[in-house]
């Protein structure tokens, strides 16, 4: 089986190295970089938007593009994510909590750097998990019903409202915010449109893009627009601060492995979106770490593994969308839907029927993931530079690039004035202190939290055993338990301490630990968050 | 500002220039009849770009359709053809855009069913599909196909009833979305049999089929294409298909009158309409060229492999066509005791 598959495999680098289809894939990953870097464009909109060149096209080099330009633009977002705070791609939010103030700090290339092995570290292991385990993974699949995803997503829920540094009161009643805001549109249970207010543009729901877009871009620029001098344009940027040094290599390497092993995990689970891996990646880092109060102030393990884990999701998910023809998201819809207008279906036939463009595109997933290494080396300095553009010129001009962008999401300009609204919410959010990224969590989880719970008990008709009935379930909804649990026995630990150390201060007149995790040397970035 | 102003100065002559150019040419139409003028822009049609709105995503049915339409159509009009997707509130948002654009048969409306439905399922959101269009072409009719998981013991659709209708709470059924067609066909199944089934809807097409290859669900109705290499490799059990013939994609899944449910001859349709109060020539030269189109090589046999039968209508068969689909969609609505929302 597995020799078989190797020898397919080396087929299908024979087709995706013939000259023709080198040229489409590098095309894409150029065009998918580029497209990728403007804020507002997601690979959604940078697919859409060359789709039809495909339909002209042979289909081997047509599938060998899009899916340069998918990983291309995935890549190219997180650029925008780390420079200018932009998360286009919204799994790539979580990037901007460490990356932006690693960028602050000067070390914008380094970030750089560190995601573009991280992202070619997971992609490989993605590839090679698909190559040898997708029969096994097609299989795992089904076993995930709505109880399980149910469970899964209290899980990250759990664990996503614990991530925010500062007050935890404030990070819950964000994650609330964001659980209110995702709850806008068309209930699937029911069909009853909720908050929608008569808009028929709400009918679908609040558009993620532009709730990510104006929660992290706008508000950071609302924020700085008169404090120009403040923002990193100006910044010296020195070409050996580009290349992360041997020391920073060494500290991302296990956060990049971990990233890796939870994208690939959630790669199986198809329903699980790649926003969701990014924030567990980012929580599983923060809470294995010694020093969790560098998170939010530019860690680099914070770049590190959610990076890591969305591009080792995405391609783990190439999985139920080819050998099942199901797709797991709207990106690889639209991948299915030009393999549909080219007249394959994909499916469990495609492996045999169609080998060349099967294992090609698996060929071509490392081509093009190396190539996009190679562009970038280059490039990355060209992109460091930008910061150097005088803020009066880099802002403006990025939000001209959001409106563009999100008005191509859905063809309609109330998308755009979404933006502008959570950008002005983002602005008041943060100026009290309150952390923006929790909303985002809210708003993603949240409604596959209630889906699935819904789901489920139609399923049980009303039975709530459902949940512990079956192992996958129970072991997460224990895992859970034991998250609230330790939580809750560390806060009673901490609360006992501080009563010791109060009874001590009171002698000694020293500052209450309560306020260490604050570093007062960087009081802005603190409040940046 | 001083410098913008001494760059727009040469300009100026030549926009004098169009300006007067247009206005003359206003001022010649203005003196000519209403009726002469409709006769004349129907003549010169199309003289620019046409515009194909789609109410879903790029990658959806609607849109898939769109695309396969896109180049006949642009080839006989002469004049490039353009899909703008414009998705949201099942297909509302592009009705209600199309039906408020130009009636001059430049902005065109693909749509899918949800046409019909619409107006039972959102009584105050929705364009009135009767009154606000005037219907072009229909070309393409989708049926579904009933598939359970394999895992269950039925080889037939009367073995499904019975065996839905011995289990004390009744089966489920997974589809798209509330209000589906794949959901209402669903709930018409029930209506005809009399079997009790749990309807659990998903977002969307692919999770509701996972959800009865997974074993969640008992049944679903689901488009034939992509079911189809499921069924061929036994992850699913093809039952009848909801057409009044069988699909050539398989043949050897009986339909649900020979598997004895008639009446059940459900289909997805896919039609072009323009804004009402497009002039008649219009209407009728984009019909000519639809029908051309779907008679001929090779939008027929892409259709056919999409699991759809080519069809043609006139617009005023169209009209027909649609009057009866919204007046069953409604009874069905009813007859389920779905909410309208």
């Amino acid at each position: 089986m597995i020799g078989h598959s190797l020898a397919d495999l080396w087929q299908g680098f024979g087709v995706a190295l013939e000259w023709h289809n080198l040229m489409w894939s590098f095309f894409g990953v150029l065009v998918g970089n580029l497209i990728g870097v403007l804020p507002g464009m997601g690979p959604l909109s940078a697919i859409s938007i060359l789709l039809p060149l495909t339909y002209t096209m042979h289909p081997v080099p047509a599938i060998l593009m899009l899916a340069g330009i998918f990983y291309g633009s995935q890549y190219g977002g997180a650029i925008g994510a780390i420079l200018l705070n932009l998360p286009c791609h919204p799994p790539h939010a979580v990037t901007c909590l460490d990356g932006y103030p690693m960028t602050r700090q000067g070390k914008g290339g380094t970030a750089l750097g560190i995601t573009m092995i991280a992202s070619f570290f997971a992609a490989s292991v993605g590839i090679i998990v698909m190559i040898f385990a997708s029969p096994l993974l097609v299989s795992i699949a089904f076993k995930f019903g709505p109880a399980e995803l149910f469970s899964i997503m209290l899980l990250g829920l759990l664990a996503g409202g614990t991530m925010s540094s500062g007050s935890a009161l404030k990070g819950v009643s964000m994650t609330v915010i964001g659980l209110l805001i995702g709850v806008v549109g068309t209930d699937v249970n029911t069909g009853v449109m909720r908050f929608t207010f008569g808009f028929n543009e709400l009918a679908d729901g609040v558009e993620l893009v532009a709730l990510a877009l104006g929660l992290f871009g706008v508000t950071e620029f609302l924020r700085n627009v008169n404090r120009v001098h403040a923002v990193g344009s100006g910044v010296k940027v020195r070409l050996r601060d580009m290349r992360p040094s041997l020391k920073e290599l060494r500290q991302a390497f296990l956060p990049i492995v971990r990233g890796t092993s939870v994208g690939t995990l959630f790669g199986a689970m198809p329903g699980t979106g790649p926003t969701i891996t990014t924030f567990i990646a980012y929580a599983l880092e923060k809470k294995v770490s010694r020093t969790p109060q560098r998170f939010g102030n530019g860690a680099l393990e914070g770049v590190a593994a959610p990076e890591a884990s969305s591009h080792s999701k995405t391609q783990v998910d190439f999985i139920p969308t080819m050998s099942l023809g199901i797709p797991g998201d709207p990106v690889m819809a639209l991948i299915l839907g030009a393999l549909l207008i080219q007249g394959i279906q994909p499916g469990p036939q495609l492996i045999s029927e169609h080998a060349d463009i099967f294992w090609g595109l698996i060929a071509s997933f490392w081509i093009g993931n190396l190539l996009l290494v190679l562009l970038n080396v280059p490039l990355i300095q060209v992109w460091v530079k930008v910061l150097q553009v005088p803020y009066r010129f880099l802002f403006p001009a990025a939000l001209f690039f959001i409106a563009v962008g999100v008005y191509s999401t859905n063809n309609s300009l109330f998308e755009v004035g979404e933006v502008l609204v959570f950008g002005l919410m983002g602005a008041v959010f943060v100026a009290f202190d309150f952390p923006v990224a929790p909303i985002l969590l809210g708003y993603v989880l949240g409604p596959m939290v209630e889906e699935n719970f819904r789901r489920a008990m139609l399923l049980s008709h009303g039975d709530l055993g459902i949940f512990v009935n079956q192992p996958i379930s129970a072991g997460f909804i224990v895992a859970c338990a034991l998250l609230v649990a330790l939580q809750a026995w560390f806060a009673t630990r901490a609360a006992i301490r501080r009563r010791g150390g109060q009874a001590a201060a009171a002698q000694a007149q020293a500052p209450s630990p309560n306020d260490a995790p604050r570093d007062p040397k960087r009081p802005t970035l603190v409040k940046q968050r | 500002m001083r410098y913008a102003m001494r760059r727009r100065r040469p300009a100026a002559a030549p926009t004098t220039l169009a300006a007067a150019v247009a206005s003359f040419v206003c001022a010649s139409c203005v003196l000519r009849a209403p009726a002469a003028l409709a006769a004349d822009a129907a003549a010169h049609y199309p003289d620019h770009t046409v515009r194909v709105v789609v109410g879903y995503p790029p990658g959806g049915g609607a849109d898939i359709m769109a695309r396969l339409l896109q180049k006949p159509l642009s080839a006989a009009l002469g004049q490039s053809v353009i899909i703008e997707n414009r998705p949201g509130a099942g297909q509302n948002i592009a009705d209600a855009y199309v039906a408020r654009a130009k009636p001059d048969g430049y902005t065109l409306l693909l749509s899918s069913s949800a046409l019909a439905v619409n107006p039972s399922l959102f009584p105050t959101l929705s364009a009135n599909p009767l009154t606000a269009f005037e219907p072009v072409a229909l070309f393409a009719e989708s049926p579904n196909l009933l598939v359970v998981n394999p895992k269950l013991p039925v080889d037939s659709v009367a073995a499904l009833i019975a065996y839905e209708k011995k289990r004390p709470e009744g089966g489920n059924f997974s589809s798209s979305g509330n209000g589906s067609t794949q959901h209402l066909c669903g709930e018409l199944f029930k209506l005809k049999t009399g079997m009790k089934a749990t309807h659990v809807p998903y977002k969307g097409s692919a999770p509701s089929l996972a959800a009865v290859i997974g074993g969640d669900v008992d049944f679903s109705f689901v488009n034939i294409p992509s079911a189809k290499p499921l069924v061929l490799q036994h992850q699913l059990k093809a039952l009848a298909v909801t057409s009044t013939h069988r699909s050539p994609l398989l043949p050897d899944v009986p339909t649900m009158a020979q598997a004895g449910v008639p009446g059940m001859d459900v289909a997805a349709w896919y039609g072009v309409l323009a804004p009402a109060g497009t002039p008649a020539p219009i209407v009728a030269k984009l019909n000519a060229v639809i029908v051309h189109a779907v008679s001929g090589e090779p939008l027929k046999s892409q259709l056919v492999n999409l699991g759809s039968d080519p069809v043609t209508y006139t617009p005023a068969g169209f009209h027909q066509y649609l009057a009866a689909d919204t007046q069953r969609w409604a009874q069905i609505v009813k007859a389920a005791g779905i909410t309208p929302r």
